[in-house]
């Protein structure tokens, strides 16, 4: 939908109409003959936090760096709250906050000063640098290192600091590429409830990874992405009715595997039926209502449950669905 | 719109970082370590002025001058664009509200200052020289005369750095890169013209005709300009300071020497830092000024 200037926008639940914080078009990077991304087209909302998945290779760095003004797409762009990227980017980039996989870091400063000089290369008025400063050690919990010479700074802890960098002028898309990678589990968890602080903040986040697992718990939105092209994108709940049209119930029964099976089989909410082990692996159509109402019939047909679990399909058996393991 | 002055240097973080932060040191060092490595150079810089103050030697001076130049100004600079694509920080700073002739000017600006206190390190030393040498002038002249030599060597440095400035960035690799394009330009303003005056001299031996820069008065005050010698002179500062020596009395100097190759050597500098700043600005979609 598009107003009279040409901005981008979608009417909210009452009708009224609210700007898209940030709407991919079309975006699309060639390298010669390569084709790196292929019309990649999605939108975003204030407060989503956006999983951008794929093996390596597949085009998320190229596309999160068109999305951060550092590569000109070939054709297509994005709307960063009304601003194009292409046409202006230097309007764009005070809204874009970036984070490539591979930074650096400033030699011979302290952390302080390291923020001070994009707190100033940023344009923060000299009055509120400080404060500005302040907060961002604070949320990114470096104060104790404020002093401290960038070098002598762990992994974890200059991932965290330019994370601080990132935020300093505020903006209102974080672009976050592998943001963990490199980092030990305790540095990760971290990582994973400051991510998770800054979409509360009302801010979109896109976050770029191969490593499954990080991703799962904090974005409320995937996009998978193989050799350029973006095969989904969406809610994960979505995304994961949509890969599971049937649930996947194991069930343990005192009375033996073969007699659970065969009972379950006579049900009509049961496609099929599996033994693993000792316990009864089924496939079960239809909602939680359904599925409790199974499990009170089970019980009042006299079968001793011992565990009845519903498991749920995770990000990293959506990928391994919809991917086909290839490369641009 | 903010004068460039206050954009370039007073409101450049990119200006301030390069002179203080980065030449800062990191891990602090015992006063015998500071002493043992200041030391050394402290006790040459007094000897060397002992010596020209006791034999004058003004041309030895500017030698020396223009040698320590020729080899501070393209190792202060070569490194300038190339750390940043090294250690990943060029996406960062593209990504601030700089602008492009921030950006350069910054860098180039910050080792500028830097060639101002090299260089203002010779003068005690050509004042000495002159005095002892120069019995044939008056002393307002003398100062005329290491002004000039000043001005002559300092704006041949400021072109070799903002070359090299263009070439670290344009090379657009990390400090291997760097210090290849570093020993390349030794090769050029060093040993290139070492080999250029042994074929001169050898010239000369054979029976050549003398091919001197200096019998320029011969051909007019203004066909010099275009004549073959015009770019070695441009290249070598050298002869353009020794010939303020050499023609410090002469009613026949030719017009403007030494004001003019100086003037030549910014013009060209200005250029290069020009082309440079546009060449960042179209690359990274940044303002220009």
């Amino acid at each position: 939908m598009e107003d009279g200037e040409g901005r981008v926008g979608r009417a909210d639940r009452k009708g009224r109409k609210v700007m898209a914080m940030l709407e991919v078009r079309n975006l699309r990077k060639e390298f010669g003959q390569l084709v790196a991304v292929k019309d990649l087209s999605f939108t975003l909302q204030p407060g989503d936090i956006f999983g951008y998945i794929g093996p390596n290779g597949a085009g998320k760095t190229t596309t999160l760096r068109m999305l951060a003004t550092l590569l000109e797409p070939t054709s297509g762009t994005a709307i960063i709250n009304g601003v194009d990227i292409v046409k202006e980017p230097e309007a764009a980039r005070p809204l874009i906050g970036f984070m490539p996989d591979f930074f650096g870091l400033y030699e011979g400063i302290t952390a302080y000063e390291y923020l001070a000089f994009f707190a100033e290369a940023y344009g923060i008025p000299p009055a509120e640098r400080k404060q500005v400063i302040e907060n961002v050690l604070e949320l990114t919990d470096l104060t104790v290192k404020r002093d401290a010479n960038v070098e002598t700074l762990s992994r974890g802890m200059q991932q965290r600091l330019c994370l601080a960098k990132t935020l300093l002028h505020d903006p209102l898309l974080l672009l976050l590429d592998e943001p963990a990678s490199g980092l030990d589990p305790r540095a990760r968890a971290e990582l994973k409830e400051l991510l998770k602080e800054i979409g509360a903040m009302g801010k979109i986040v896109i976050v770029s990874s191969h490593i499954l697992p990080e991703l799962s718990d904090f974005c409320n939105k995937i996009g998978i992405i193989e050799k350029g092209d973006l095969l989904l994108w969406g809610d994960v709940e979505t995304i994961l009715r949509q890969l599971q049209p049937t649930k996947l119930l194991t069930i343990r029964c005192l009375d033996g595997a073969e007699k659970l099976s065969e009972w379950l089989n006579r049900q009509p909410e049961i496609v099929n039926t599996q033994i693993v082990n000792s316990t009864v692996q089924a496939q079960f159509v239809g909602d939680d209502e359904a599925q409790a109402e199974l499990l009170r019939r089970l019980i009042l047909d006299g079968h001793r449950i011992a565990t009845f679990t519903e498991t749920t399909m995770d990000l990293e058996d959506v990928f391994l669905r919809v991917t086909k393991g290839e490369v641009a | 719109m903010k004068p460039l002055w206050q954009r370039w240097v007073v409101e450049n973080p990119v200006f301030r970082y390069h002179l203080l932060g980065q030449t800062r040191l990191t891990v602090a060092r015992p006063l015998w370590q500071v002493l043992s490595v200041a030391l050394p150079f402290v006790v040459i810089y007094f000897w060397l002025a002992y010596q020209v103050a006791t034999n004058g030697l003004p041309a030895l001076v500017i030698t020396l001058e223009v040698f320590a130049l020729w080899l501070l100004a393209p190792l202060m600079t070569h490194s300038l664009f190339a750390m940043e694509f090294e250690k990943a920080t060029w996406d960062m700073l593209v990504l601030t509200r700089l602008t492009a002739g921030q950006i350069v000017m910054g860098k180039f600006l910050s080792r500028f200052v830097m060639l101002l206190v090299f260089a203002s390190l010779f003068t005690p030393l050509l004042w000495l020289a002159a005095n002892r040498e120069f019995n044939d002038m008056a002393s307002p002249l003398m100062v005329l005369w290491g002004l000039k030599v000043q001005w002559v060597i300092v704006s041949w440095a400021i072109l070799v750095s903002a070359v090299t400035l263009w070439l670290s960035y344009h090379l657009r690799r990390g400090m291997v890169a760097a210090a290849a394009s570093f020993a390349g330009q030794v090769f050029v303003l060093f040993i290139l013209p070492i080999f250029w005056a042994l074929f001169l001299t050898l010239l000369q031996i054979a029976g050549a005709p003398d091919p001197s820069y200096l019998r320029l008065e011969t051909l007019g005050r203004f066909t010099w300009f275009f004549s073959w010698s015009w770019l070695p002179i441009v290249y070598n500062p050298i002869v353009a300071a020794v010939g303020l020596f050499e023609f410090r009395t002469s009613p026949n100097a030719p017009f403007l020497w030494g004001i003019w190759q100086g003037i030549v050597y910014l013009i060209l500098a200005v250029a290069v830092l020009w082309a440079l700043m546009a060449s960042v600005a179209k690359a990274t979609r940044k303002r220009l000024l």
